[in-house]
This record gives structure tokens, sequence and C-alpha cells, in this order.
């Protein structure tokens, strides 16, 4: 048993990293998107920007590594002779958190790299340390999101319905473009989607104010939500796979 | 001695469907339990409860005296599946490793690879094997663990003769050590002279069980064929079948039945005698229990 999670977590990330089909577009899909629309001035505005395109980055990890990956796993021989190994879920779910969090970083990295190159943001370096803790954990309810998908979905269907709700939920978030520049419909719903939320944390850290407590409480219950859904999930696919 | 698995009992219903209904079974370390049965007769539902993963309606499964699905259970048991697919982005050695890490005292990674054929495949990725070599490293990982009860489910599917020869010896010797297996297979021939102890499971019940000595014992009957116009006054006689004419008899002695033939004076032709494998022997058991 020595060394059983430095085993499991290092092969996840060997078998993440072996395919380019996954970590390239996970890692340069976000950087890419904001050196397109994002990217460029100064200051403040630069800021806010980097802001958004780095929870961007993070939040789309946690949805894809969770999401796609617990529809694919769960329906393999696999995953079955896994559950008779001694000891098998601790390592599992380790490994999940690591690579999620590996792949978060490295994505959100790249954006705030390219920030430093395209535009002049004012951020010092314990600022950008905040930005990115504040996106680890407000990524923790689409964390939840994606398990939830990763249970409700089927491995064919996981990617294009994760594509369907995470591009349009970033976008009416205001992550792509500011609040205000959002047309009048699409503002109008933007306050209640969860992308909002995250991105009201984020913009808060990176402007040096208080963190928005509404925004923390949109973001547990939504977490909550999402949570007690993937429950269910988990719950009937245990049912109808192991009962 | 403690039975490597003690099963009492044991249901399960899908809905309306009672796919177990009632099996009793123990083995013993050091024995070969060969779990048989047609596809949908309720073993794989089974085995998933002996190997802890799902729960049954009723009954109780002990595992060394662990529940089956408690991680001292695990520790002592390995397993292997049907249709084995592994990681694709996974190498041999390190899918091997993994899985020994599981373990607290697996057997040498040298020898499994070994004893497996998987030497020269340690690098190659999961997903580029075939067959064969997916089956072989599925075998590796049920023996990796050095549990005392090995779970081998159509073992040898994919696998060519001299693999095939090989396995059994691996699975002999473990055996002969001290080890458990219990396996189920529709090659029967293969497992002659591996099995112990055969038990066939129909509509989730089992229907035939015995030692292997004992079942031949009960089927070391003989069969006579031959065309006759009339079927005579015969003994000793277990069975008696007719298909066109010719004849079909069922004898624990084909000698006495051959001379009460003869003397019986019917005019038959194209007598043929035959001793039944293990293979017909059950078919045969089979059909006489379902006839009952």
């Amino acid at each position: 048993m020595t060394g059983l999670y430095a085993k499991v977590i290092g092969l996840r990330l060997k078998e993440l990293f072996r395919l380019p089909a996954y970590w390239l577009p996970t890692l340069l899909f976000p950087a890419m998107l904001y050196a397109m629309f994002g990217a460029g001035g100064s200051g403040m505005r630069a800021d806010y920007a980097m802001a958004s395109f780095t929870i961007y980055a993070v939040i789309g990890v946690a949805f894809f590594q969770f999401g796609v990956s617990i529809a694919q796993d769960r329906e393999t021989q696999w995953e079955r002779y896994r559950r008779t190994l001694p000891g098998a879920t601790g390592p599992q779910v380790a490994a999940q958190l690591v690579a999620a969090l590996v792949f978060s970083l490295l994505s959100a990295g790249l954006v705030i790299a390219i920030g430093y190159v395209l535009s002049e943001p004012s951020l010092s370096m314990v600022a950008i340390a905040k930005l990115l803790l504040s996106a680890v954990v407000v990524a923790v309810p689409f964390t939840m999101l994606g398990v939830m998908l990763g249970y409700w979905t089927t491995a064919k269907s996981s990617v294009g319905i994760a594509n369907m709700l995470y591009l349009p939920l970033a976008y009416v978030g205001g992550l792509w473009m500011p609040p205000a520049a959002l047309p009048d419909i699409v503002a109008k719903i933007s306050p209640y989607t969860p992308t909002r939320h995250a991105g009201e944390v984020v913009w808060a850290v990176a402007g040096g104010r208080p963190v928005p407590g509404e925004s923390i409480l949109w973001l547990a219950g939504y977490g909550a939500v999402f949570a007690a859904i993937a429950y269910l999930g988990y719950r009937r696919d245990e049912k109808t796979r192991y009962a | 001695m403690q039975p490597a698995i003690r099963v009492a009992n044991l249901a399960k219903s899908f809905g309306p469907v009672r796919a177990v209904r009632g099996i009793d079974l123990s083995v013993q370390p050091g024995e070969a339990f060969c779990f048989l049965g047609p596809n949908g007769a309720g073993k794989s539902t089974a085995i998933n409860m002996m190997l802890g993963l799902s729960r049954p309606d009723t009954g109780e499964i002990s595992v060394f005296g662990h529940a089956p699905d408690s991680r001292a259970a695990r520790i002592l048991t390995g397993y292997t599946a049907q249709d084995s697919d592994f990681p694709a982005n996974l190498k041999v050695g390190e899918l091997l490793e993994m899985v020994r890490r599981h373990y607290p005292d697996p057997r040498p990674a040298s020898e499994l690879l070994e004893q497996f054929g998987l030497d020269a495949l340690q690098d190659r990725f999961a997903g580029g094997l075939s067959g064969g070599q997916r089956r072989r490293l599925g075998l590796a990982m049920a023996f990796a663990g050095n549990g005392r009860l090995v779970f081998l489910d159509e073992p040898t599917t994919g696998l060519d003769s001299s693999a095939r020869k090989a396995f059994w010896d691996y699975a002999t010797r473990f055996r002969d050590s001290g080890g458990a297996l219990l396996i189920t297979t529709h090659h029967l021939e293969e497992i002659e002279t591996i099995a112990d102890h055969i038990c066939l499971i129909n509509h989730g019940r089992i229907q035939i069980e015995g030692g292997v000595d004992e079942i031949r014992a009960r089927l070391g009957q003989k069969f006579v064929h031959f065309n006759a116009p009339e079927l005579p006054d015969l003994s000793p006689v277990t069975e008696v079948s007719e298909e066109n004419g010719r004849f079909e008899v069922m004898t624990p002695d084909a000698d006495a039945l051959v001379r009460a033939l003869v003397q019986s004076g019917v005019t038959f032709h194209d007598l043929e005698i035959r001793s039944a494998s293990l293979e017909q022997a059950i078919d045969e058991l089979t059909r006489m229990e379902g006839a009952q």
C-alpha cells in the first residue's frame, strides 16, 4: 500500500497529459478567448478582464474534469473492477481533485501570463495569488455542477451538454464582457446566474474591495442545489449499476 | 477450517425478475469451485453479490469471515472480469503497479509479468492491446494482490491454446498452494482437470452440485446406441431416448446391457458405446433434473 495515493494521482495526471485532445483545449481555449476578446488596455479595466477570464478558465476545468470524466468512467468495466480493490475510493477522489487543481492552475496561469503580455494590469503578485485562490474557491459550486452532469449525462452526451451550459453561463454571467456591456435582456438575467456571482467575487478581489456577502450566499445556494442533484444522480447510478 | 467464501440462502430480485432465489455454497481454501450455468441463469448476479458490488435482498455472504464489501475481504480477494477494459492511455506496467499498490502484500511485479506473458508488453499502452493481451493483463491483476480467493469470470476467453495451458498451470499451482478459486466458464473440457467442485445454476437456483469425482460417478454412465425396430426389455437402464429408430440407452453397466440386448434376439445394428464427457454428463444431468 506504500505510495498508493501518489501512484493513483500520478497516473491520473499522466493519463490526462498523454491526451492532448483533453489538455490542449482545456488550457488553450480560455487563454485564446481572452487574447482575442478580453486582453488589452491597462489599470482597472485590464485587471477586471483578467480576473473574469481567470475564473472562466478555472470553472471550465471543474466542469469538464469532473463532469465529462465521471460520465465516461462510470460506464466502463474498469470502474467496476476498480471497486473490487481494497480502499480504491479515497485515492480515486483525491486524484480527481488534484488533477482538477493542477489543470485549473495551469489554465488560469496561462490567462494571467497572457494578461501581462497583452495588457498592463496593475495587480501585485500578492493580488494575483489572492485572485487565484478566490478563483479556486469560487469553482467549488461549479465542480458540484460538473459532478451533477457526470451522473445525469451519458459518456456520449456529456461533452455537448457541458458546453451548452458552460458557454452561455459564461456569457450571461459577464465573464466575456463586463455586465454593463451586455444587451438589456441578458443583463436582466445575469444577476441570477452562478457565473455572475463568481465574477462579482473575483472582481472584488481584483479591485481590492471587500467580497460581496450576497454573492457568496448565491454561490453557496447554487452549490447546495447542484450537490443535492449530483447526490441524487449518484444514488441513481449506484442503484442501477451496483444495487 | 474457515471457508474462503460461504454463501447462505442468497436471493435477489430485480423488480419482478427473481434473478437468484436461494443459493447456498461454500468454497474451501485449496479448492477450485466451478460455477456453471447458461447465460441469464443468475451467475453474474450471484458473483456481483459475492464480490460486494451489489447487495443481496436476503441471505448472507462471508469472505474469510468478513463482509464481502469490507476492506479485509477485498485484501483477500482477487477478481478478473469477463470483458476487461483499461484506461487506454496508461501502460501495462503502470496499471499492474497501481493495482499492486492497493494491497499490503502483493505478488512481485516481475513474477506477474513473466507468468502472464506480459514481459514484452510492459511499456505498451493498454488501449493498443489485443483481446488476448487484455485478458492476460486482467488475469495478472486478479492474482496481483496475493489474495487467497480469486474470482475468474470466463478466464480463458480470447487466449490461444498455449496461453490457456500456461494459465491453467498457474491456477493449479495457486490452488495447490492453498488458494481458493471460483471459476465461471462455458468451456467444460478445460476445467475437467482443475475443478474440485462443480455447481450448476439455472433459473436462479442450484440445479446440480457435487465434487467432480462424485458427478463423474453419477455420470460415469455409458451411452449405448443402436438401431432396432423395437426396444426389448433391458437392464440395467438409467434412461432411454429414441430418434428415427435409433435408441440411446444410458446405463451404469454397458457390458450387462449389451449381453441382455444380444439375448433378447432383437435385430439391432450399428451398435456404439460411448462414455460421457463432463460436458455431456452435465447436459444429461440437467435434462434429467429438468424432467423431474
